[in-house]
């Protein structure tokens, strides 16, 4: 193959997109409106349904007590829990799980912020207003992939075809050398990124794997390659084929290209722990790699998708509870240190996201689907040490318990909680407004979790 | 296991003093009777086909095409195909996996392949494959005491749906209900009536799955599976919260077979073999208002509450629109039309003989519809699958033999690379969405494409390397391979590989029902071309080797 026809394989995205009926984004030869600074912001999925009420507790007496009457047998013990002491005190004394050290460490040192009890809203809703269904809620509570899907889209009057994340990165897409690399979602695609014109793609946590036995070479492999790409590079008119054909040029494009840019970059010293079986560690070590790349890649802006998954702990909850957050805390410590590594811990915002928290009460050894839930935002960027909203009564059958099992009601939305990250990150109102379609429902202003 | 140490310790759990209530699990309703004249077509008469159409067939109901499959299929034609296939008996995963020398992790995967690639029932093992997918349990989420519990109890939840493939679906539903596996991996197993003082509720994993994935879905549909709608145009919930917490309370009580040993100690190891059995102290017995608002009356034992929920569960009017669809998209075609599934689903709600969910009838009526033989639709789908990666693994190795010298078929890690393994899926929603849609054509066109969920940038370079590597690397020329390499075997493509328009009529059958492609077969034949004549073996295993990443060959039409 000569070097002329190779390049047109280079045309990262471009060709892909026309192919897939997506708009044309041109590859940049040279960054021409490129930003002068580069953001990120990582999604850090948390699939099943995170039960953080175990992993940040009351500590104080009264607090805690009602903690442990609600949770019962799945009760951190009091003793075992890392202190912390937030800037704002709201009567209580809170510590984390003793398996998450690695983030008492990061809330410790200013570098994240806890969340309390957000989750997926239609409107602010009170107890009395659920029980007596007088305010609309969302559709199908309780399902994973639905409240998965609405906290992803957050988008409830217009389908599920776009996702959040999609709706910032299209914002920026055009400005990037790679277009196709200003949203990314490592080894699963993401509804979180979709947009339309704009493409979820999915690299591997393993990073660009080439294909072997037709990459470029001499001898077999290039008449292999050549007759490969013939049938690649055709127009189908079977849509399925057609579908099949431009997802591989696409993922032969970026491994041709964007896979020996990252083959070149000096590899991370920071250690990134284990996966034990959970993989979050690995795709985040991924994240870091391309961040690490961002200059030579002519990105100034991106928007990454990791997820975790096992959090769905109706059974053996407090054998799997251990591993799950130390997992998750040790992964998130690794990659906020690789970004000081690569110098991009200012730039890059880390937050968590679970389609729902679980309830206080127990089924004996496990827990059920519940709803509000406290998430965990890191970077330099954050102003750490300190829990944004409300704490909720963990009372059962207490002022934010939906029911009479402890599925607490969200006091803060989706909308509220990403605000002002989206703001930090670029956003002006009008790009917020759009982003967050349902904004209008919200004080918009009430949480600020950014410098 | 800290919960069979709580069990020990609660205080009620007196063992002199138990009522076990053991369950076959066989089903122990006869399917309701209907009234109603059936709606029947006459049969297509059994007439020969082409050698063409039974290869595209064999895509639809076996592993892959081979030439012996094609030759009775073209014979007896579609039909008397279909009841000979029925009437085979049932080769089990169970007796595979026992029978290995030692049993390691996952080897019901090499059940898998053994089945997929040698047994005569295919037919039967395909649709077992469409219901592992649809009433799933994985090897990721069950607690296993030690591979060979791993291993057997995963084949013999296989070969629970092998058994009721051609049988009913409401003993299908029953039988996967008490499955350890299923109990441990939806965690029925040791759920257990409220204990108020401590704050202690039954458990909702089961009952809310079951119904959302397994029988009915989250919404009231027509007959032909699209939603019904309210008078402000939005679905209509076939649930709520409070039907899910009523339905917790009824499937409670029930433990492992061996529970009794496991906490006198004479046991060590759970039984995930034998169906769940009832503590029935442990069982809530107060009245119940589950799905549709019925009643399960207070006094009832666990079995009697299980069978009442599930006669009501299988009597909804959904379950035949929803598990019709389903079984269309994963066999046949993603996006049937409307008409193609009622009328599927007609036959599942009553076989022609009043019998409701005779899945024989089911699979019957929808692999002999006009739409799945003229392979049309109606103009606002489009017609066809990608076929599922593991399938098209298999499909090779069948089609083209694959033997291995020891006559295993172990290979523990193709999942990396097809991100696809027998009930390994990671979670009960499978490895894709039966809703699942690519960003472009497919989602401004409202048609889906599941199988798209697994096939992404992230993994399509692993896929491709794979296949070929199973065609250029694993065939039967390979010098001293391990007594455990499965390798496929070309020596009849390589005796037609002088004349390259032998070789691809060949393949064109085999691989692609007929239908490959003039530009596909000139792309190939000019592959072919530049090995020299005198090198058959290069130009059979070069040739397939291209065919297998082809994109037509990915796509099932």
């Amino acid at each position: 193959m000569t070097s002329m026809k190779r390049r047109e394989f280079l045309k990262l995205g471009a060709a892909s997109l026309i192919g897939s009926g997506l708009v044309n984004f041109p590859r940049l030869s040279f960054a021409q409106n490129a930003l002068p600074d580069y953001k990120a912001l990582v999604c850090v999925f948390l699939h099943g349904g995170n039960d953080a009420f175990n992993l940040i507790v009351p500590t104080d007496s009264d607090g805690y007590a009602e903690y442990s009457n609600a949770r019962q047998n799945l009760s951190v013990e009091q003793s075992a829990l890392l202190p912390i002491s937030p800037l704002t005190n709201d009567g209580h004394t809170y510590g984390l799980h003793s398996a998450a050290s690695s983030l008492h460490e990061l809330f410790n040192n200013g570098k994240m912020a806890v969340m309390a009890n957000t989750g997926n809203l239609i409107q602010p809703i009170t107890r009395d207003e659920y029980r007596n269904k007088s305010v609309p809620v969302p559709t199908e509570l309780f399902s994973h992939n639905n409240q998965q899907d609405q906290w992803k889209t957050i988008n409830l009057t217009s389908g599920q075809n776009s996702g959040w994340g999609g709706r910032v990165a299209s914002i920026y897409a055009s400005q990037q050398t790679e277009p196709l690399l200003t949203g990314l979602s490592v080894n699963s695609r993401s509804l979180w990124l979709r947009n339309s014109g704009f493409l979820d793609l999915s690299v591997s946590a393993d990073g660009f794997d080439e294909y072997w036995f037709v990459k470029e070479g001499e001898g077999y492999e290039n008449k292999r390659r050549t007759a490969y790409l013939d049938n690649l590079y055709r127009e189908y008119a079977n849509q399925f084929e057609q579908e099949i054909a431009v997802t591989n040029q696409r993922t032969l494009e970026l491994v041709e290209s964007v896979g020996s840019v990252l083959q070149n970059t000096p590899p991370l010293n920071t250690v990134f722990p284990e996966d034990n079986g959970y993989g979050l560690s690995s795709q985040l070590r991924m994240v870091a790699n391309m961040i690490a790349a961002r200059d030579t890649l002519g990105m100034s802006r991106q928007v990454f998708f990791v997820e975790m998954g096992g959090f769905d702990t109706h059974d053996d909850h407090n054998q799997d509870q251990p591993n799950l957050f130390g997992t998750l805390a040790d992964s998130l410590k690794a990659f906020y240190y690789a970004l000081t590594e690569v110098g991009a811990a200012s730039d890059v915002t880390t937050f968590t996201a679970s389609e729902f928290g679980r309830t206080l009460t127990s089924n004996g050894d496990g827990t059920d689907h519940g709803w509000g839930n406290h998430q965990l935002v890191i970077g330099d960027a954050v102003r750490g040490g300190d829990i944004y909203g409300t704490m909720p009564s963990l009372e059962i059958g207490g002022v934010d318990d939906s029911g009479k099992r402890g599925r607490i009601i969200p006091t803060t939305s989706v909308e509220q909680y990403v605000h002002s990250m989206l703001n930090w990150y670029g956003l002006d109102n009008n790009q917020i407004q759009t982003v967050l379609p349902n904004h209008g429902a919200f004080d918009m202003h009430k949480i600020n979790l950014m410098i | 296991m800290n919960s069979l140490r709580l069990l020990l310790v609660r205080s009620f759990l007196c063992l002199f003093t138990l009522s076990l209530v053991a369950c076959g699990g066989g089903g122990s309703s006869a399917p309701p009777v209907i009234s109603q004249p059936p709606i029947t077509s006459p049969p297509p008469p059994s007439v020969s086909i082409s050698d063409q159409a039974a290869s595209k067939f064999l895509f639809q109901t076996s592993f892959g095409p081979t030439q012996e499959d094609i030759d009775a299929l073209s014979d007896m034609g579609y039909e008397a195909w279909i009841d000979q296939q029925m009437a085979l008996p049932m080769t089990d995963h169970f007796s595979y996996v026992q029978a290995l020398p030692e049993i390691r992790w996952r080897e019901h995967t090499a059940a898998w392949f053994d089945r997929a690639v040698n047994s005569d029932d295919q037919l039967r093992q395909r649709v077992a494959f469409v219901l592992s997918e649809i009433l799933v349990v994985s090897l990721h989420g069950v607690d296993f005491p030690d591979p060979e519990m791993a291993s057997i109890s995963l084949a013999n939840y296989y070969d629970i749906l092998l058994k009721h493939s051609f049988g009913n679906f409401r003993d299908l539903l029953e039988e996967v209900t008490l499955n350890p596996v299923m109990g441990e991996y939806l965690s029925m197993k040791g759920n257990q009536k409220a204990i108020p003082e401590e704050n202690i509720l039954p458990d909702e994993n089961f009952a809310r799955e079951m119904m959302q994935l397994f029988t009915i879905g989250l919404h009231e549909l027509n007959p032909d599976a699209t939603p019904k709608l309210d008078s402000v145009g939005q679905p209509i919930p076939t649930y709520d919260q409070e039907t899910i917490e009523e339905m917790a309370r009824v499937f409670t009580g029930w433990h492992f077979a061996n529970i009794y040993e496991i906490v006198t100690g004479q046991d060590d190891r759970p039984d995930f073999m034998n169906p769940m059995i009832v503590i029935e102290e442990r069982h809530d017995r107060g009245q119940k208002t589950v799905l549709g608002g019925a009643i399960i009356p207070a006094e009832q034992n666990a079995d009697e509450d299980m069978t009442d929920m599930l006669d009501i569960v299988f009597n909804h009017p959904n379950v035949a629109p929803f598990i019709s669809k389903q079984l269309i998209q994963k066999l046949v075609t993603s996006n049937p039309s409307d008409a193609f599934v009622q009328r599927v689903a007609t036959v599942f709600e009553n076989n022609g003989n009043g019998v409701r969910g005779d899945l024989k009838s089911v699979i019957k009526a929808l692999l002999l519809d006009d739409e799945a033989i003229t392979a049309t639709t109606s103009a606002d789908k489009i017609y066809g699958k990608l076929k599922e990666p593991l399938i098209r693994m298999a499909g090779l190795w069948r089609t083209f033999n694959a033997y291995s010298a020891n006559g295993e078929y172990r290979l523990t890690y193709f999942n990396e690379f097809l991100g696809q393994s027998p009930l390994e899926a990671h979670h009960v929603f499978n490895f894709f969405s039966p809703f699942y849609s690519p960003q472009g054509s497919f989602v401004d066109n409202g048609w889906v494409a599941p199988e798209f969920e697994i096939h992404t940038e992230a993994n399509q370079a692993k896929m491709t390397n794979f296949m070929q590597y199973l065609v250029l690397s694993q065939n039967h020329l390979k010098a001293n391979p391990e007594a455990n390499e499965i390798l496929i075997d070309l020596s009849t493509e390589i005796t037609l590989a002088e004349n390259v328009d032998t070789l691809l009529d060949h393949y064109n059958l085999m691989l692609f029902g007929g239908d490959m492609s003039n530009e596909l077969r000139t792309i190939t034949k000019d592959f072919i071309n530049t090995f020299p004549i005198d090198r058959p073996d290069q130009r059979a295993i070069e040739a397939l080797g291209l065919l297998v990443v082809a994109p037509e060959f990915m796509v099932q039409d």
